[in-house]
């Protein structure tokens, strides 16, 4: 019974960060049709603001939760400003170009702060269920995850700045010609999908160790489960998320934790083939 | 787009005997040392055509060269470990890889994945065997007598011998001028589908798919016929590798190897065969030069130069240069004037 | 209201309008005619800003717009209803409103009066609703941003003659209540010759012909000026 408990328990973690580490990647995909695979270097630019923010003398809660998604969304409005802006509808040149950004930013972070790893200290203790142990930081991270979706969702569906974005994101033209400057709400969407980009490096960053190569474990991840997720940011994003966690999770449970993460990729390969045009494409048509 | 990979028989010429010059020529130059490392700029400019076809010439987004690469290496390293002798190894890293890359591409194109979910099953693809290949490190892990080793490597690898006599194992130099022949074969064999009549079907399926449907070409076999063509040619290119490194380890997997082989594509020139390779040959020179006593991190110059490039030079060095000098030509020479392209 | 000079626009390199001129006094409805191919829509997406002008001169009662983005010429009254109505799908019928009049903080309701049959489909998904029923809400939707100009591109077209007399009416009546001027690109030659006492020919990228008084009803002599351009 325990062991069940603690699974399940396990599983809800494993989903929770697949989906907190995607989020952001999502919403400047879904929006944008933007692929940005320096999503990785965005996390870790938000890392490096916790623990750097933190070794500095700050609150660790206020590190990781304000300062982390801070520091990335700026970094992501320049980006934007420098680099995205310039290949808006030419989706492979996005990936080509954001992948430079990323190995770029590595070699800049690397030569600043050099290739350490820069440790935090795991909040708050463990949380025993009978002989098996659970990190209480691990909820937290299952916490604020359930509180952005809420927050995204809610943004989305219920405010005017929400449905300014789902508009855009159907059709930028004629949000143009409604009186709309699409650039701006493009700088808007990026900064946001970037700083919930450096938050999830934030968040991470007790469990993960910092260092500057550490997106390269995230990116491929959130990409692969963005694009399954397809256009719907949350319902699609929501279920590529659970399905490739319970997978990963599961495996990870039988084997090992390498295995896990290979089962995840081949799960992907089966599932692009089955849906191929995501989650979203067959079951959320439209929806948010 | 216009149309790309025209026969030009003058050039191709033209580099065919620079690429045959250089392999006679330059042992006799060079000391041994910068004939280690041009070989292996050789090698990875036989990496960057193969992804030339399959991406260049194909238009299939392979965002997982490095998986052939890296599975041609392995399947080297495991097969001449077992056997002892090199020539039937060279022939399996690039059977296996047409193999594996005809699964694989059945699976995609026959279920006519768009070009973006074909760049994330190959991308899964690599990581897969990258994540694979670092568990392997239990003795379990092995193929008759070799041991796979996990991140750790195989190392000691017999390098390639003269077909048939295991005790000719080439020499440096030797390894130099077959790497430069391999190069050369390589690059007439790109030319020579581009300029077949099926090379032209590819590029019509690259440029419009639908209508190269419409004119009765059944678009998912031609991608998938260049998709297997351009992976062998990476197997290829990884037992090169392995015959110049006498090691092999899942980094050869790795994404930043893929990232590479796109960098050098897209700097020296998507458009053109010619373009991969002086792209891999003078991104390696620089990168090991910058790896020498620099405070440069190389990771910024190559990320630095793929941006720039897709931003501000989206063709690449060589055709732009080119039509530059075309369209000079055509100002101030005389009167005849050149199709481009 | 209106001042197109001399506008040359075109994709790329192709050139589609050779110098067009035309004048939208204030509270017109002027018409453009032509067929197929003459220049209609690069003429509408030229003014509305999509399509740069490669030459000539567009302006807004005096206020030079040549140069700027169509968010800028939206917000400086200019709206423009595309051809395909090019209504959110994804939205309901409301947000589709509330996100246009979010910005000139016109009332909605007011707007819907004019609008009955959009009225009844308020929380219907925008793409559920029929060709008739979108192109009615995009005229909404513009309205909803408070344009003294409106630019209509093909409104009847693939539209049932039920609702295209209803878009007709409609139309009246924003032009005479709300003093809205319109430029209207059609094809259909009874709903031209119904709203505009002055029609324009276009023929390759220019206007060749100005249709006025009477003759705007010869829907005869309409449809072989046509013909032959």
């Amino acid at each position: 019974m325990d062991l069940v408990l603690i699974l399940t328990l396990q599983g809800v973690v494993a989903i929770a960060t697949i989906l907190l580490f995607s989020i952001g990647l999502a919403i400047i995909f879904g929006m944008m049709r933007v692929i940005n695979l320096a999503h990785g270097e965005f996390m870790m630019i938000g890392a490096y603001g916790a623990v750097k923010s933190h070794e500095a003398g700050l609150n660790l809660w206020v590190a990781m939760l304000v300062v982390a998604p801070l520091v990335a969304a700026l970094f992501g409005l320049v980006v934007e400003r420098v680099l995205i802006r310039h290949l808006y509808g030419r989706l492979i040149d996005t990936l080509l170009a954001t992948w430079g950004l990323s190995l770029f930013t590595v070699g800049v972070v690397t030569m600043i702060f050099g290739n350490t790893t820069s440790g935090v200290p795991t909040p708050l203790g463990t949380l025993r269920i009978g002989d098996y142990g659970l990190g209480q930081y691990n909820l937290v991270i299952v916490g604020v995850t359930l509180l952005v979706l809420a927050l995204v969702a809610l943004v989305l569906k219920r405010t005017s700045a929400g449905v300014l974005a789902r508009a855009t994101m159907q059709n930028p033209e004629m949000i143009a010609a409604l009186g709309y400057n699409p650039r701006r709400i493009y700088a808007a969407t990026f900064a946001i999908g970037s700083g919930l980009a450096g938050l999830a490096g934030g968040l991470l960053a007790p469990l993960t160790g910092v260092i500057p190569a550490m997106g390269v474990a995230f990116v491929a991840k959130a990409f692969i489960t963005v694009i399954s997720g397809g256009a719907a940011v949350i319902l699609g994003t929501g279920t590529a998320a659970a399905i490739y966690g319970v997978i990963s999770q599961s495996v990870t449970y039988v084997s090992t934790s390498v295995i896990g993460e290979a089962s995840l990729f081949l799960a992907a390969i089966i599932l692009l083939r089955l849906l191929p045009n995501g989650f979203a494409g067959r079951f959320f048509k439209g929806g948010v | 787009m216009p149309q790309t990979f025209a026969p030009r028989h003058a050039g191709t010429l033209a580099t065919s005997v620079l690429i045959l010059g250089a392999a006679v020529v330059l042992p006799q130059t060079l000391g041994l040392f910068t004939l280690l490392q041009l070989t292996v700029y050789a090698v990875m400019a036989i990496l960057a055509l193969s992804l030339s076809i399959t991406w260049g010439l194909g238009g299939v987004l392979c965002f997982g060269q490095a998986a052939f690469f890296g599975l041609g290496g392995y399947t080297y390293a495991v097969a001449v470990t077992n056997f002892g002798e090199s020539t039937l190894p060279i022939l399996l890293a690039v059977l296996v890889q047409a193999l594996v890359a005809l699964c694989l591409g059945w699976f995609m194109f026959m279920g006519r994945l768009s070009d973006l979910y074909v760049g994330v099953v190959t991308l899964c693809t690599s990581l897969i065997l990258f994540n694979f290949a670092n568990s392997t490190s239990d003795p379990w892990y092995r193929i008759g007598s070799a041991a796979l080793n996990g991140f750790n490597g195989m190392p000691a690898i017999r390098g390639i011998n003269i077909p048939f006599l295991p005790g000719a194992l080439l020499s440096p130099v030797q390894s130099f001028v077959l790497t430069m022949l391999a190069l050369l074969a390589v690059y007439l064999l790109c030319k020579t589908i581009a300029g077949s009549s099926w090379g032209r079907v590819v590029a019509a399926t690259r440029q419009n798919p639908l209508r190269a449907e419409l004119m009765g070409y059944d678009t998912a076999r031609v991608k998938l016929g260049i998709f297997v063509i351009g992976s062998a040619v990476a197997g290829f290119a990884g037992c090169l590798f392995v015959n110049w490194n006498g090691f092999v380890s899942p980094d050869v997997f790795g994404l930043s190897m893929s990232a590479q082989i796109m960098i050098w594509m897209i700097v020296g020139g998507r458009e053109t065969f010619v373009g991969p390779i002086v792209g891999a040959f003078a991104l390696q020179a620089l990168v090991s030069r910058l790896g020498v006593g620099s405070e440069i991190n190389a990771n910024v110059v190559l990320g630095g130069l793929l941006m720039i490039f897709v931003v501000l030079v989206p063709r690449g060095i060589l055709p732009t240069v080119r039509d530059g000098l075309l369209s000079l030509g055509r100002k101030w020479g005389p009167g005849k004037t050149r199709e481009v392209n | 209201m209106l001042e197109v000079q001399a506008l040359h626009s075109g994709y790329g390199r192709i050139p589609i309008l050779n110098g067009v001129s035309l004048t939208l006094g204030q509270s017109e409805i002027l018409g453009v005619l032509g067929h197929n191919g003459a220049g209609k829509t690069t003429l509408m997406r030229a003014i509305a800003g999509f399509l740069p002008a490669t030459q000539g001169r567009i302006a807004m009662e005096g206020r030079d717009l040549t140069a700027a983005a169509p968010f800028q010429r939206a917000n400086a009254g200019l709206g423009y209803v595309p051809q395909g109505r090019q209504i959110f799908p994804a939205l309901s019928v409301r947000e589709n409103l509330t996100v246009a009049a979010a910005r000139s903080g016109r009332s909605v309701d007011e707007i819907l009066a004019l609008f009955p049959r959009v009225a009844r489909l308020l929380d219907r998904p925008g793409g559920a609703l029929s060709g008739g029923e979108q192109q009615l809400l995009a005229l909404a939707r513009c309205l909803c941003t408070g344009p003294s100009v409106m630019l209509l591109d093909e409104p009847t077209e693939g539209i049932q003659p039920s609702i295209i007399d209803e878009i007709i009416e409609t139309l009246q009546t924003i032009n005479r209540e709300q003093g809205v001027s319109i430029l209207l690109v059609e094809q259909n030659l009874e709903c031209l010759a119904a709203l505009s006492k002055r029609i324009l020919l276009l023929d390759r990228g220019t206007i060749v012909e100005s249709i006025e008084g009477q003759a705007v009803h010869d829907e005869a002599r309409l449809a072989s000026l046509m013909m032959k351009a």
